[in-house]
């Protein structure tokens, strides 16, 4: 009878121990996926025009790393994610602003150059 | 009556007890989730990102919807405001993919606009150079006009001259272009032997050079008188002066003024032919008009 039951309690832990591995598993993947978009981020041109947003996104990608040498899977994959968000935003933040200053150089080129027609004409 | 009154006082009191626990049981949610719907809302009244970030605000709405459920099923607070955090981000990532997309599109508008200002001046520019070509053409064109002109004027006094000798020549002047002039030459024919004296029969030849200097009034005559070489050479010079003399008063006469006239005599210098013969004599015995070629006096010989 107390043997039955010892063999239940270890049954039971098996399960929750193999049940929570399962549940979090290491968050390998998200962590390259956030590795490479802070890669993308950084080529973007992040440095110069979001250093904010790929400072933050660095930052959560060492918690992550330090989180999953813890152990601390599930807290590892949020910040993973989050880096990955943030790393997202850095790039198009500086696509964007890169974008936009080629227009306001195309707008003041344009600008001298009807200046200059004018002159001439 | 007092046990009433504190039975309510109690009832109050517990009333607004629960209330107060009412109030505590639905507590604020974390600034995460509200910014997160805050962006939410930003992004989606955003016509521009509506329209270029669709996929990334349908991200942002779900991540939003399901922080908003595990915060209604009071899930982990960490777990809540991750989920928040993701939407939140999400939904700035909407609008900077939006923002990229204007821009982008802004800047093919504005280099076509300039590919089409670079061409308009280049028009301008080739347009000017055309003008000066022109300019340039007409200057030409004037100059070779011009001197076509100088060459017409060239052309037209050699015929003149020409058109002169013709006339001459059809109104049966002897006549001879030279240096100095046309030459007509007159024969002693026309004077008697040893006489200054125009023959009558000379006035038919002389009739038609005043005719011909009446037509070319500004033209002068220089009459030269020669003879052979019989006789002393004073005695000739001095008739060679009286025969030229003679012709300048028979033009006078005909009506040619007496300073388009200058007489000059040679005696026997300047024979054309021999003094030994008869034939040769007699046509060294002559009397030279030469005809000016313009309004210059003719040189002295």
């Amino acid at each position: 009878m107390r043997r039955r039951y010892l063999l239940g309690c270890v049954f039971i832990l098996l399960v929750a121990v193999l049940g929570g591995c399962a549940h979090t598993p290491p968050p390998d993947e998200a962590l390259a996926v956030s590795r490479s978009a802070i890669s993308d981020a950084q080529s973007a041109g992040a440095y110069e025009y979001a250093p904010l947003e790929l400072q933050q996104a660095q930052m959560k990608l060492d918690q992550a790393q330090a989180a999953m040498r813890e152990d601390e899977n599930t807290l590892a994959r949020r910040l993973a994610e989050e880096a990955m968000a943030d790393a997202k935003l850095a790039e198009l933040k500086a696509r964007s602003a890169k974008a936009q200053r080629a227009v306001n150089e195309l707008q003041e080129g344009i600008q001298i150059l009807q200046q200059q027609l004018e002159r001439e004409g | 009556m007092r046990h009433i009154m504190q039975l309510k006082t109690a009832a109050f009191l517990l009333l607004a007890g629960f209330l107060a626990a009412g109030c505590a049981g639905t507590p604020t949610p974390p600034p995460i989730l509200e910014q997160a719907r805050n962006n939410y809302q930003a992004v989606r009244n955003d016509p521009q990102v509506v329209r270029y970030a669709p996929l990334e605000l349908q991200r942002a709405e779900q991540l939003l919807n399901e922080a908003e459920n595990l915060w209604r099923e009071d899930a982990d607070e960490q777990k809540v405001r991750h989920v928040a955090y993701l939407s939140a981000q999400r939904a700035a990532i909407a609008r900077e993919k939006a923002n990229l997309e204007v821009a982008q599109q802004a800047v093919d508008q504005f280099s076509e606009q300039r590919t089409q200002i670079l061409l308009q001046s280049r028009t301008q520019e080739a347009e000017r150079a055309r003008q000066l070509a022109e300019q340039r053409g007409r200057e030409l064109q004037q100059m070779g006009e011009r001197t076509a002109a100088i060459e017409q004027q060239a052309t037209e006094a050699q015929q003149k001259t020409a058109e002169l000798q013709q006339q001459l020549q059809q109104q049966r002047i002897q006549a001879e272009q030279t240096r100095r002039g046309l030459v007509v030459t007159l024969d002693e024919l026309l004077f008697d032997f040893n006489e200054a004296e125009v023959k009558p029969g000379a006035e038919r030849t002389l009739a038609e050079l005043v005719d011909f200097l009446r037509a070319n009034p500004d033209r002068t005559v220089r009459v030269e008188g020669f003879t052979d070489a019989v006789g002393s050479a004073d005695y000739n010079l001095d008739l060679s002066r009286k025969r030229a003399q003679a012709v300048k008063e028979k033009l006078t006469q005909m009506g040619i003024a007496e300073n388009r006239i200058i007489t000059e005599g040679y005696g026997e210098s300047y024979p054309i032919a021999t003094n030994e013969t008869t034939a040769g004599r007699q046509l060294n015995r002559r009397v030279e008009i030469v005809i000016s070629t313009g309004e210059e006096r003719v040189s002295v010989r």
